[in-house]
């Protein structure tokens, strides 16, 4: 695996082992460069658990400081991206409980049956439904869903983020489209 | 039309699928407009799931750098700034000895402090003394008289000075002794007084009946004390505050969490009313040492928590179960657990591991134990699930038994997906019906050799079973055309092939017809030999016009079936019966066509009509 690292007018490849020694050592542009490559996909998945921009920015901020930290203890290099987004899961999840805890009690209430379109629901109604049905879903299902469609990583890399077995990992995914379908079902019928 | 099943079209749609089996279902989509919206809608639900998430602005990464790398050089300043370890240690050293020497101090005059003295009521007398004689956690002990966690006999604690109620709220909050405390004080502010009141009292004084819920959960803090702790539980009833004390026993372990369990399952505690308790329950319950006591109370307790903390839970034994299919003791806490969760929820997390073929076992128990408690609304979901997937095989037998017979054309779908699955065959012939009798047509005429055989044995069973069905599944065939009616009839039974042939010849009633798909049924027709189904064709001639060019074949077709009773309606229609060797010419011709003997064609028509003239 190469990352490019832009310098100048040129660019050099550099192997990810070499920018993680660099990083080890404190290169700064090492690690920005490190996490550059990833930093997009870090932040879809935190904003996707959390829901809003602002919070999954801060999560990814303690994220990154963890990652800093704890550069040394990664022993597989290959394995960054997983160990990296694995950090990113788990402080989203601390900041979901902490936003539990400050906002009180979590009011443990069965899922509301949405709107049924009346016509045509306007795209930004539309986005507002799947936003709620994908709140519905368990954190784990949503991470999953989210990794294995939207930045196309492989069961076993998804199981290696959030800590399942391949075949959960999968399960969890098809668990979600079939919930996201069930409950968005009268919408996607009434979309041209 | 075979349609994609569930697992192929989930990897299909996550592009998971070999190239082969892509293109298989590529050429499917191609000729099946369903499975096209089907996969438009996908489409479309992935689009509206990538537009949820807004593109990370430009310089979203830099900005982020920007912010670690201060929160980086702060801590590193910081670092710089504390003096170096061995100044720390030398300055640690005599802070910690002097804490310790304060805290020694508290407990030394904790055991000096003498409790401020309780005014006992008459219920309180007989209470023995609490602070002298330990009372055992068992849950006899603690058994509540009343029932109703202690009302009517609550003593008003002693009013005791401002002074020694701040002095006791403030050593108490200094101490920090346990997390209950602290949690407790942020969530219940002491408006009363009762928690100065508590801590004044002391411990000994605390083991007495009567305190207010609110300060027991307080002061439980003041050491960890078992007995103040039991009282505490023992009164926890449906006090809002008291849930905590449950719940805070519940994540503990040995008696005082058993103590709290006792105390739910005397059914005085609705569950549901606290999500804490709720919280503490499925920690509780997801430990595999006491699963599904736990989970039983939070089944018990019906209601969104409790539903939603069992959903979880199962969440998380399908997830273990799968990961360790092996595990007997995982295999047994998913059959546990799936009789507790509504039979809707078992069902699903129950065909989710039905691809594991170590948990079909599991799967059929748990189910069927399931069942067992909640029969009709069981069937409800079976049939809601299967209308829209396939159902697994080990549930079949259970499909029949419950005569679901609704539950047909989905089983018809995956008969036809694996033809060769003798129990979906069994299954789709014992229930019956004619939507059965009519897909197992349709899948005969798809297949062949011994499997079409096969599928003809069962549509003879259904037919002979059910001989009602044979008028309006002939209707059905009838618009397969003649070709598939007679082949059909070949491959079953005389008794059922003629009444088949009859109902489809009656129901070929097509103006647009030339009359070659009857005379090719009635052809078929003379093959099936003699039987006793002459009247209804009969009945089909005499509406006929006279002059129908059809009329001598199916006089002669009668003939061959019945000859008495076709001779008796020649003769009963005044037909003469000279004009019999114009029927035999005309019909002979198609009999020799059909190698169909035909020299004596009409030989038992003439033999009826002698014997009527006479």
């Amino acid at each position: 695996m190469q990352n490019r690292l832009p310098m100048g007018m040129t660019t050099i490849a550099i192997e990810t082992s070499d920018l993680l020694e660099l990083c080890r050592r404190g290169d700064r542009v090492a690690f920005g460069q490190l996490i550059g490559a990833h930093h997009a996909a870090a932040l879809a998945l935190a904003q996707r658990l959390l829901g809003n921009h602002d919070d999954a920015e801060d999560a990814l901020q303690d994220a990154l400081l963890k990652t800093h930290n704890n550069l040394a203890s990664l022993r597989h290099v290959a394995g960054f991206r997983s160990w990296f987004l694995r950090i990113v899961y788990h402080q989203c999840l601390d900041a979901r409980r902490r936003r539990q805890t400050r906002q009180g009690y979590e009011r443990a209430v069965p899922p509301q049956p949405l709107q049924q379109p009346s016509e045509r629901a306007s795209v930004a109604e539309t986005l507002a439904r799947v936003r709620a049905v994908l709140e519905e879903l368990p954190a784990k299902q949503r991470a999953a869903l989210h990794l294995r469609v939207f930045e196309h990583m492989a069961y076993d890399e998804v199981a290696a983020v959030l800590g399942l077995t391949s075949r959960s990992a999968r399960v969890y995914v098809v668990k979600a489209r079939r919930h996201l379908r069930q409950r968005m079902g009268p919408d996607l019928e009434a979309s041209p | 039309m075979t349609h994609i099943g569930e697992a192929r079209w989930q990897q299909y749609v996550l592009d998971e699928c070999e190239a082969e089996t892509v293109l298989q279902i590529e050429a499917h989509l191609s000729g099946c407009a369903l499975c096209r919206q089907r996969l438009a809608e996908e489409r479309r639900l992935d689009e509206w799931l990538l537009e949820t998430i807004p593109a990370a602005g430009a310089g979203s990464a830099e900005r982020s750098l920007e912010r670690l790398w201060a929160a980086v050089d702060a801590r590193e300043q910081l670092a710089s700034e504390r003096a170096p370890w061995p100044r720390r240690a030398a300055l640690w050293w005599p802070a910690a000895a002097a804490a310790c020497a304060l805290v020694l101090v508290w407990s030394l005059r904790d055991s000096f402090t003498a409790a401020p003295d309780i005014s006992q009521s008459e219920t309180t007398a007989a209470t023995p003394a609490h602070d002298q004689v330990p009372v055992p956690l068992g849950v006899n002990a603690y058994e509540l008289s009343g029932g109703s966690g202690g009302g009517g006999r609550r003593i008003e604690p002693e009013q005791v000075s401002a002074e020694v109620v701040d002095a006791a709220r403030l050593r108490t909050a200094q101490q920090r002794t346990a997390t209950v405390l602290l949690d407790g004080h942020k969530r219940f502010p002491d408006h009363d007084g009762d928690f100065g009141r508590a801590c004044a009292a002391g411990l000994a004084a605390l083991r007495a009946e009567g305190w207010p819920v609110g300060s027991l959960v307080r002061s439980w803090a003041l050491g960890d004390d078992v007995v103040v702790a039991a009282v505490a539980v023992r009164y926890a009833a449906c006090e809002p505050s008291t849930f905590n004390v449950l719940a805070a026993a519940l994540a503990r372990d040995g008696r005082l969490a058993e103590a709290a369990l006792a105390q739910l399952e005397r059914d005085v505690t609705p569950v549901e009313a606290s999500l804490p308790l709720v919280r503490a329950l499925e920690r509780r319950a997801a430990r595999a040492d006491d699963p599904l006591r736990c989970a039983t109370l939070l089944a018990r307790s019906q209601g969104p928590r409790s539903g939603a903390a069992l959903s979880r839970l199962l969440d998380d034994r399908v997830d273990q179960t799968l990961a360790s299919p092996a595990s007997a003791q995982a295999r047994e806490a998913l059959l546990n657990l799936a009789t507790l969760v509504p039979v809707d929820e078992a069902l699903d997390a129950l065909l989710t591991v039905s691809d594991e073929p170590a948990l079909e076992p599991v799967m059929r128990g748990a189910f069927q134990a399931r069942l067992a408690v909640a029969e009709e609304a069981g069937v409800a979901a079976l049939r809601q699930a299967f209308a829209q997937r396939n159902p697994p095989s080990v549930l079949l037998d259970w499909i029949v038994a419950s005569e679901c017979v609704d539950l047909v054309p989905t089983l018809l779908i995956q008969l036809e997906e694996d033809p060769g699955d003798q129990g979906l065959l069994a299954a789709v012939v014992t229930l019956g019906g004619e939507p059965a009798a009519s897909g197992l047509i349709d899948l005969w005429a798809a297949e062949s050799g011994s499997r079409r055989e096969r599928l003809a044995s069962g549509l003879s069973d259904v037919l002979r079973r059910e001989p009602l069905t044979l008028e309006r599944v002939g209707s059905a065939l009838a618009a397969r055309g003649s070709d598939e009616a007679r082949e059909l009839s070949q491959a079953l039974p005389s008794e059922l092939a003629a009444p088949l042939l009859l109902a489809c010849l009656v129901a070929q009633e097509n103006p647009v017809d030339d009359g070659g798909h009857q005379a090719a049924l009635l052809m078929a027709l003379a093959r099936t030999g003699p039987s006793g189904h002459v009247a209804q064709l009969l009945e089909w001639i005499g509406a006929r016009p006279a002059d129908d060019e059809l009329s001598p074949l199916a006089w002669a077709v009668a003939s061959q079936l019945d000859g008495v009773a076709a001779g008796a309606a020649w003769a009963a229609l005044g037909h003469d019966p000279s004009s019999l060797s114009q029927v035999a010419d005309s019909s002979a011709r198609r009999f020799a066509a059909a190698s169909l003997p035909s020299q004596r064609l009409l030989n038992p028509l003439r033999r009826a009509l002698s014997a009527h003239a006479r």
